[in-house]
């Protein structure tokens, strides 16, 4: 069987971004791709070249300006995973509904299995977020 | 009594709740079997918005028509369905019994604990929470999340009393009293953990009182679907620095309440239809009309156990018949259960499913 969709990156809150791109990318040798503020929430956003997937390492901050994370402990948050050839959002979020799963609307384009359900299958709680993104594009 | 006050909810609102309960009634008095489908397939919906589950939907913010069960639960989840399906037993044997005339009211000054004892009796996040008791230690929210400050411990019994026996006694219908009484008891937050539980279930059993199916049984898994909707009209009720029911403003909630009963029943009669339509077309088929109602069952549950289909309310030795039936004639199929679907209660290996082709 083959597969439906793949893995096209990580988001990791982490305590420290300092810290955290020096692993990545000082010590295991990828390629930092971008540092700034977060668009969408206080905080700093940094995002990694890791080969076939991207990493993107956030570290929240409990004062503005924007929007404080209200769960701002250091996790995994989401697998950003992407329909592959013969599949789109739309026949995924169906897929998901088929087989019980719960999900979510994603603003924009996309959307997530949630958290809740993710730590039933996993035991963690992240989201699993489908994106309209295919697997290669920029 | 430092409880809110009642405000009256919009008579053309009221006007339009009864409307659609009425209709979703009139359209009961199809056939047993589509009456039993209906059943089988709201009470685990039901049940799933009562221990606040997140549900099954392809577009956001709506129910599916006919949605699936959900798979993937925690085992935390997996417990507050479990205790959510026992407190809806207690609240559906009294509201048979007030029907019966057999007692004289729906809910007693002990039916909060009651209901608190048998959804956090089994323990779902594996720490003591007092099951069965008021709380003897302040609580808060989390800041970010609402400031209000609840009622201090020693006021909580005379409070929660209070409260019941306004909601029971006030000259108002059920379904603004049944709005007031979960605002006003999720404002008290009178127990350790499990508040929002027991006041979605104390909502159930107030709202279904004047209701003709004796059941509510759409508004709280609206209450899921619009989660949002739902929390902000509580707060949109709770903005002050610290309890008190004089400045406590229950009418946002009531009005989120009444609408999504309204959605609910709404949405039950075009289930309802849904499934009418499929037993017609069994029917049309040639089928018996248990043969149909077993097939659509499995279809609604996409993979479902010979236990599961017990909820449909068929006598063992005559669903197992008619399950050995559909199995031989190639429309029904034993197949592997997901282990996403599997529980401690309902471990077995295989589930039947529609035949594929």
């Amino acid at each position: 069987m083959g597969y439906v969709s793949t893995l096209v990156g990580l988001e990791i809150l982490v305590d420290e971004i300092d810290s955290s791109i020096d692993l990545f990318v000082g010590t295991l040798g990828m390629t930092l791709i971008e540092r700034k503020p977060s668009p969408d929430f206080a905080g700093e956003l940094a995002i990694i070249d890791a080969g076939s997937i991207f990493v993107t390492l956030i570290q929240p901050h409990t004062t503005g300006p924007g929007y404080v994370l209200p769960q701002r402990e250091p996790r995994l948050s989401q697998l950003v995973v992407a329909p592959t050839d013969g599949e789109n959002l739309v026949s995924m979020r169906q897929r998901c509904a088929h087989t019980g799963t719960a999900t979510a609307d994603l603003a924009g384009d996309g959307f997530y299995v949630t958290p809740e359900c993710v730590e039933g299958a996993l035991g963690i709680k992240t989201a699993v977020v489908v994106t309209g993104v295919t697997a290669g594009d920029e | 009594m430092n409880v809110p006050l009642l405000p009256a909810l919009d008579s053309v609102d009221l006007e339009a709740h009864r409307s659609a309960h009425a209709r979703l009634a009139e359209a009961f008095t199809a056939s047993p079997q589509s009456r039993s489908l209906f059943r089988f397939l709201q009470r685990r919906v039901l049940i799933d918005a009562l221990a606040n589950v997140q549900p099954v939907t392809v577009r956001p913010g709506a129910a599916d028509l006919l949605p699936r069960p959900r798979a993937f639960l925690t085992p935390r989840h997996l417990i507050r369905v479990q205790a959510s399906a026992a407190a809806l037993r207690h609240v559906d044997s009294r509201i048979t019994m007030l029907r019966q005339g057999s007692i004289a009211s729906l809910i007693e000054p002990w039916t909060p604990m009651v209901l608190h004892a048998l959804i956090e009796g089994p323990s779902p996040l594996g720490v003591e929470t007092n099951a069965g008791m008021l709380r003897a230690t302040p609580t808060r929210w989390a800041p970010d999340n609402n400031p209000m400050t609840h009622p201090e411990p020693v006021d909580v019994p005379e409070l929660v009393a209070a409260a019941v026996d306004f909601a029971v006694r006030a000259p108002a219908p059920a379904i603004s009293r049944a709005g007031w009484l979960a605002f006003t008891m999720m404002s008290i937050h009178p127990f350790v953990d499990g508040n929002g539980r027991t006041a979605r279930m104390l909502f159930q059993a107030m709202s279904s009182i004047d209701l003709e199916l004796g059941i509510d049984w759409g508004a709280v898994e609206q209450f899921t679907l619009d989660r949002t909707g739902y929390v902000d009209a509580l707060r949109a009720g709770q903005n002050l620095a610290r309890y008190d029911g004089a400045l406590l403003d229950a009418g946002p909630f009531m009005g989120f309440a009444l609408q999504c009963s309204i959605d609910g029943a709404t949405l039950g009669l075009r289930r309802l239809g849904q499934i009418n339509q499929a037993m017609t077309s069994r029917l049309e088929g040639g089928d018996d009309p248990v043969v149909a109602a077993v097939s659509i069952a499995v279809e609604l549950s996409s993979i479902v156990t010979l236990a599961e289909l017990g909820g449909l309310s068929v006598d063992v030795e005559t669903l197992t018949s008619v399950v050995n039936g559909l199995v031989g004639a190639a429309r029904l199929q034993w197949v592997p259960r997901p282990v996403s679907r599997r529980t401690p209660w309902s471990s077995e290996a295989f589930g039947l499913a529609i035949t594929s082709g």
